[in-house]
């Protein structure tokens, strides 16, 4: 059940009502609410929800021990969940791909391989959990006494698929209080769905099948179409990956909640720091919380060289959390490598913000060199194999990066031009659809002219998000 | 929740929504044969007297020259393509929902080919086979006019498509008749065939190392005859190919015409075996049939029938 699926559409306008019928009543409400989680995720894989279920129970469970102990015990509660959560998203997502390496470099027969498929959404929800345990142990949240409330935090369908990886401390505390719809947030969120909707339905899905032909046939092509194709892909995954963001809060937001923002209007940072700043927000700063800063902390005595040790081993935990490939894991060492150049000149924590109406040569020069630097990243990113990932470097940096590009199409451009104009015109704002400060009719002339491009050049047949599969 | 900011919400939405659905009924009404090679199967009136098979039975048998030779029927071609209508449950279950339940004299032509009755020898069960993505596994109404069910689960392309691509401003070179033909016009300049049909033997080559013939497909095949045979009179055809791609099919399963045999025989049935008139025809590819060929062929189907009924008159 995709977000820009009529599955969907039913099912959210129906839950939508019956939710808002019995707003006087929290608990009904939240039941409802857990109901609509399990409905939506059952839907996906049903066999998975005992996992789910049974996660949230322990989860639950191992919480409230946590914040009854102290001391030893505590820790050992502490313990004890963050290698449940850690160890079952292991044995889905990384089993097979520890066996195969090991089998592999020992030259032993492997006969361990699982034949299991990866559950749905659990890098995220156990993300959450690990998140919920750290908090309960350094005193930062109380444990949550409502099991529905917890349930449906571990659940919430709005943000289960692909984020945004909430903290309990942002999400608990409004399950437990009443929720209040207002016209003007109803409508603002359904702005946000809107955009979201054009970013993944006619931006993404148009740009998905060039990247695909160009990264399947990378060795027949030439440099340039190969670059042209790194590039394309930064355009498709923010907007396949933005998309689902907008839609996910403008969901949440429409059933009275507000859930972490995952983007920043990243197309615009000056450096690299920055974009990971304003790109997946929500996985960067709960790794900033729970990895980075415990290990700037451990690393204090060792200055700038410990800084950088702490940013690599973190950005290589980010390109791991992506899947057990090599390429991702080179994907996180590469961008850990690009911050050096900012730690050596004192520049990692220096905020430039665009101010102006429009950018001056060195705002563009910058932007410029940072979506080049994070295009060239994205080769790992998409190669499957590090001999993909040597090939398609060795086309770009080929002669023939200097010949005429394929694939090169005036309505994808044009439609790039229209997401960094309407998110260059709204940058400043809380989404890319932010427009209440406009005169109705002007705010009407952006829906209905959303809604025919949707319409006009929307791609119905690719409904999966990029991000369901980590 | 103020209930007025609720209604004011709710009403206000209402437009944008009312918008939309009108738009998309219009752009709706213009589905024909043009909107994709499938559309038209789910569309028009449940039929009486049915040709079944893959895309070779699409293209190669014409419902018109039946509906000529064979006095007072009206043929539907109910033949998708070989990842679509492989003889299965899920076809069994779409051939049910397709026919007219009044059925109670029909004629039904049952194209049989190894590919039709083949799986992929990798697949580990049935939910794994190609027709579980088809759109004969979800779909609930095959006659209506237009068909907004097909359109909104199968149709991936903006619905301006429909309208900016449809038949009166000239027909696509896989244009689906109402009665289920699929009309294929390409050139048969004979260099372009050679260079399709040397295309398609490599195709069907690796295609041939990648499946094997299937238990539950020829079971598949035997219910949907027995079904059929309550609603009337069936004959399966083995459709001819060119010499390149029955040599293919030869090596794959040598004995495939035996086999049709034995299963006519014991279901009291007729087979109708073309495989050696392959030169009598002109293929698109070496494996689909040209149009004007396939006219000639389905008269041929189309006496056979004939004289058969008068034999048994």
């Amino acid at each position: 059940m995709q977000f820009n699926s009529i599955a969907f559409t039913l099912f959210f306008s129906l839950f939508f009502i019956l939710y808002w019928v019995f707003r006087e009543k929290l608990k009904t409400q939240n039941i409802l609410l857990l109901l609509a989680n399990y409905v939506f995720y059952g839907f996906w894989d049903w066999r998975f929800l005992a996992l789910l279920i049974g996660s949230s129970g322990l989860a639950y469970f191992l919480g409230n021990k946590i914040y009854e102990n102290e001391g030893s015990a505590k820790k050992k509660y502490v313990n004890l969940g963050l290698i449940v959560a850690i160890g079952t998203l292991f044995y889905f997502k990384y089993f097979n791909f520890f066996i195969e390496s090991f089998a592999e470099l020992f030259g032993i027969k492997n006969t361990l391989t699982l034949n299991v498929a990866l559950p749905l959404g659990i890098s995220f929800y156990t993300f959450r959990m690990i998140s919920y345990f750290l908090d309960l142990k350094n005193n930062k949240l109380k444990p949550e006494t409502d099991p529905v409330s917890f349930f449906n935090y571990i659940a919430f369908f709005p943000s289960m698929l692909s984020g945004p990886i909430d903290r309990g401390g942002l999400l608990l505390p409004q399950l437990r209080n009443k929720r209040i719809f207002t016209f003007e947030a109803g409508a603002d969120a359904l702005r946000q769905i809107l955009y979201g909707a054009f970013k993944k339905l006619v931006v993404a899905n148009s740009i998905t099948p060039i990247t695909q032909g160009i990264f399947q046939n990378y060795d027949h092509l030439s440099g340039s179409t190969v670059a042209v194709g790194t590039v394309l892909f930064l355009f498709e995954i923010y907007a396949d990956f933005s998309g689902y963001s907008d839609m996910a809060i403008g969901f949440a937001r429409l059933l009275g909640f507000k859930i972490t923002k995952n983007f920043a209007f990243p197309l615009f940072a000056q450096n690299i720091a920055e974009f990971w700043r304003k790109w997946h927000i929500s996985l960067t700063s709960w790794l900033t919380e729970y990895v980075f800063t415990p290990l700037v902390i451990h690393f204090r005595d060792y200055g700038k060289k410990g800084l950088i040790a702490a940013i690599i081993m973190n950005f290589v935990l980010i390109g791991i959390w992506h899947g057990p490939r090599y390429t991702f894991i080179l994907f996180g060492l590469l961008h850990g490598l690009y911050y050096i150049p900012l730690i050596l000149t004192n520049k990692l924590n220096k905020k430039k913000k665009l101010t102006g109406n429009f950018p001056t040569f060195q705002e563009i020069g910058n932007i410029l060199l940072t979506m080049l630097m994070v295009c060239l990243g994205f080769v790992l990113f998409v190669a499957p194999t590090l001999t993909d990932a040597v090939g398609m470097y060795g086309r770009i940096f080929s002669l023939s990066l200097f010949s005429v590009p394929q694939f090169v199409q005036i309505k994808i451009l044009g439609l790039i031009v229209l997401v960094i104009f309407i998110d260059w015109l709204n940058k400043d704002q809380e989404h890319g659809l932010e427009i209440s400060r406009f005169r109705p009719l002007t705010r009407r002339f952006f829906y209905l002219f959303l809604i025919f491009m949707i319409m006009y050049y929307g791609v119905f047949g690719n409904g999966s998000f990029i991000y369901e599969q980590f | 929740m103020n209930s007025f900011n609720m209604k004011k919400f709710l009403f206000k939405l209402s437009f944008y929504v009312v918008a939309v659905i009108i738009v998309l009924l219009f752009l709706g009404t213009y589905a024909d044969g043009n909107t994709d090679d499938n559309y038209r199967h789910f569309t028009g009136l449940r039929p009486s007297n049915m040709i079944l098979g893959d895309s070779r039975g699409a293209q190669a048998v014409v419902p018109d020259i039946l509906d000529e030779k064979i006095k007072g029927r009206e043929f539907d071609n109910f033949s998708l393509n070989i990842a679509d209508s492989p003889y299965g449950t899920i076809y069994f279950e779409a051939i049910r929902k397709k026919l007219n339940p009044e059925t109670k004299d029909g004629i039904f032509i049952v194209t049989v080919d190894p590919w039709n009755v083949s799986v992929p020898k990798d697949s580990k069960n049935e939910k794994e086979y190609s027709e579980n993505r088809s759109a004969l596994a979800d779909m609930h109404f095959y006659d209506k006019v237009p068909n907004y069910e097909y359109l909104l689960k199968h149709y991936p392309r903006s619905w301006f498509n429909i309208y900016r691509e449809r038949e009166a401003v000239g027909r696509s070179s896989t244009y689906l008749h109402k009665n289920g033909w699929m009309e294929v016009s390409v050139s048969i300049h004979p260099d372009t065939l050679k260079v399709r049909e040397a295309g398609k033997i490599q195709q069907y080559r690796a295609l041939a190392s990648q499946q094997k013939i299937s238990k539950y497909r020829i079971d598949a095949l035997e219910n949907i005859i027995r079904y059929l045979k309550n609603k009337g009179t069936v004959y399966m055809v083995r459709i001819p190919v060119s010499h390149g791609i029955m040599e293919i099919e030869k090596a794959y399963s040598p004995d495939f015409s035996e086999v049709m045999k034995t299963i006519s025989k014991k279901n009291n049935i007729k087979f109708l075996d073309f495989a050696s008139q392959g030169k009598h025809y002109i293929y698109t590819d070496g494996n689909h049939m040209y149009k004007e060929s396939s006219k000639v062929f389905t008269a041929q189907i189309a006496d056979s029938i004939v004289a058969d009924k008068k034999k048994s008159e």
